[in-house]
């Protein structure tokens, strides 16, 4: 077949970068489930959801390899490439640390106290509400597309980005409180478990900062 | 002073249809592929649409540029008194542009039917009068226009893209925007159009139009055509989009209207253009037939013009339709409103340069169009291997038709003398 100068349009990165993001948001859902499993102690549930979990991180890369090999250096975009494949590897980064608190949940029976609980599900909230932030940011971006990136929907998404920091912000404050609550059972808990603990918070905190880290780097294509 | 046998005209009547073919085959795709892409029209609307402008344009505008190739680029003076050799060399030029591009389609490679012609008539006017009889002033100024063509394009392109983003698409209520720029946008649509039509365009209908006459004209079918688009978009799009998604298609859809005359421009434009590269060196061996030299000048023939139009419509039918049909699945980061942009910015890039006498490819302005609506942050991704490949393709088209065209002359010259 003929090649024609149509050949000059390649194929636009925004929507796998979507796709990307909501296959990220199907992996990073299932964590709250995890812990109700645990706090259930419903090991068999426990481990049917992290395969799931498993399943969309590793679903989720596909996406991401697919995107980097449609993106060579000879294509050429509205928004800095390496911008581009920043944004990629920081959602990706959130579905890695949704898939390591799966796995570090299954590696030994990890006792949860009914006075964590409190405390630990206001923490859990405060991330998914920050990572579905960053979910609304990513729905946006063919609408920025459209806009060429200025404008009022770029002011727009420049409003979300900033809610998004103020949740985030929130999230480690709820970290803290946890983490405080954490350090004061050592003796119910023994010091193992306390370390435990402490990385399974590390990590779902996690979630919530790629999820800002993520938003930051959309600032990137708007404030250039 | 003629000696040939009157079956050279025949063959030189069936040459122009091949080379005519293979230019709607070719580059019909420029003209009406953003449009297909966009989905602002669909496939067999293209091919209709396409078949009627191209037809037009060739046929009604067609006539004033042949003279650029046939006369511009190789002295005639060198040639007289050797009427035969002037026959078969121009007969040697469009087979040997047909072929390349012929070849070129096979190859995938996108070359400029213009310069395949070009580099033609530069091959033979090297063989038979030496470096003498080419013009190299004139050769100079179509190597000026690989990077001019593109460049103007783009720069025109950027222009109204940025526009079109400033005062619509970034704006706070997109739909009400472009209900109020778009019928703005149909006046300079309408000034070019009707300009290209009228001054100096339609010599061959005996209707001379001064420039300002033809200005005025041109404005007054704008305002006109403003205020009919006005009322048709109110009308039209009278609910208020919930979701700015909503507003994009809504917007997207007002815009689709504009592309629509847009595309028809560029095909009518490229009609008027390329014609002359399948008819410009048989119309040559048609006046040395008819006055059995050529030092009379004698004036396109309808019919040679009309025959031009009818090879390149069913070159489209033909060939071009699968071309179209390929870029209408594969492009879909391109909407009507970036579509309209380089599409506006190549057609009237084209009629700018046309008037400036510099021979533009269509593709090229295209291009270059393409990549300053890219430019201005508009379309979602660039292939630029691709903008590699094309640009040595145009490096390459001149110097390969011109041995062709040597190759296929001498051996002409063996059988027929």
């Amino acid at each position: 077949m003929r090649r024609t100068i149509f050949e000059l349009f390649a194929k636009s990165p925004f929507g796998p970068l979507q796709d990307h993001m909501r296959k990220v948001m199907d992996c990073v859902r299932l964590v709250p489930s995890l812990f109700e499993a645990l706090e259930q102690g419903d090991n068999t549930r426990l481990k049917e959801i992290s395969e799931k979990v498993d399943k969309a991180e590793f679903e989720a890369d596909e996406i991401k390899n697919q995107i980097r090999s449609d993106l060579p250096s000879t294509i050429f975009t509205p928004v800095d490439r390496g911008d581009l494949l920043d944004i990629l590897r920081f959602q990706d980064r959130i579905s890695d640390a949704a898939e390591d608190v799966a796995v570090l949940l299954n590696m030994k029976d990890l006792p949860f106290p009914d006075e964590l609980a409190a405390y630990f599900w206001r923490f859990m909230e405060q991330v998914m509400i920050t990572v579905e932030q960053y979910a609304k940011i990513s729905e946006e971006l063919d609408e920025l597309m459209e806009a060429s990136f200025g404008g009022a929907e770029a002011g727009k998404v420049m409003e979300m980005i900033t809610v998004l920091g103020e949740m985030e912000h929130e999230t480690d404050r709820k970290q803290q409180e946890l983490l405080k609550k954490l350090l004061t059972m050592e003796e119910e808990l023994g010091a193992l478990n306390i370390v435990l603990w402490m990385r399974v918070f590390q990590l779902a905190g996690d979630i919530a900062n790629g999820a800002e880290r993520t938003g930051n780097r959309v600032r990137l294509f708007l404030s250039k | 002073m003629l000696t040939l046998s009157p079956w050279i005209f025949w063959f030189g009547l069936a040459a122009c249809a091949y080379m005519a073919w293979n230019i709607g085959a070719n580059d019909v795709a420029n003209a009406m592929g953003t449009s297909v892409g966009s989905h602002a029209i669909t496939m067999k609307q293209a091919v209709i649409l396409a078949a009627v402008f191209e037809f037009a344009g060739a046929f009604l505008v067609g006539g004033h540029v042949t003279e650029t190739v046939r006369k511009g680029i190789v002295s005639t003076e060198a040639f007289q008194g050797h009427a035969d050799l002037f026959v078969l060399g121009m007969l040697a030029a469009l087979l040997a542009a047909g072929i390349w591009l012929n070849l070129a389609t096979f190859l995938g490679l996108p070359v400029s039917t213009t310069h395949s012609i070009v580099g033609s008539v530069v091959g033979f006017g090297l063989v038979v009068g030496g470096i003498g009889a080419v013009n190299w002033g004139k050769l100079g100024s179509v190597v000026m226009s690989w990077f001019i063509s593109p460049f103007a394009g783009g720069l025109m392109a950027w222009l109204t893209f940025t526009f079109i983003k400033r005062t619509v698409l970034t704006s706070w209520n997109p739909v009400r925007a472009a209900r109020r720029v778009v019928p703005l946008l149909l006046i300079p649509v309408m000034v070019v159009l009707v300009l290209s039509l009228l001054y100096k365009g339609l010599k061959n209908l005996k209707l001379n139009v001064g420039f300002n006459q033809a200005l005025l004209i041109g404005l007054a079918v704008g305002i006109v055509s403003y205020i009919l688009m006005r009322f048709f978009l109110l009308f039209k799009f009278t609910h208020r989009p919930g979701k700015r998604k909503e507003a994009s298609q809504q917007v997207e859809d007002i815009f689709a209207y504009l592309q629509v005359g847009t595309a028809c421009y560029v095909a009518f434009a490229h009609g008027a253009n390329d014609v002359a590269n399948a008819i410009g060196p048989f119309a040559a061996i048609v006046a040395v037939f008819k006055s059995g030299d050529l030092s009379m000048a004698v004036p396109v023939p309808m019919w040679v013009l009309g025959l031009g139009g009818v090879g390149i419509v069913v070159g489209l039918g033909t060939w071009g339709y699968k071309v179209i049909e390929t870029i209408g699945n594969k492009i879909t980061s391109i909407t009507p409103s970036r579509g309209f942009s380089a599409e506006f910015a190549t057609a009237t890039t084209v009629l700018i340069c046309s008037k400036m006498g510099l021979p533009v490819s269509t593709s090229h302005t295209l291009v270059g169009s393409v990549i300053g609506v890219g430019l201005a942050r508009g379309i979602a991704a660039l292939n630029l291997k691709v903008i590699r490949n094309i640009v040595n393709s145009w490096l390459i088209t001149v110097p390969a038709t011109a041995v062709v065209t040597i190759v296929i002359f001498l051996l002409l010259k063996a059988v027929a003398l």
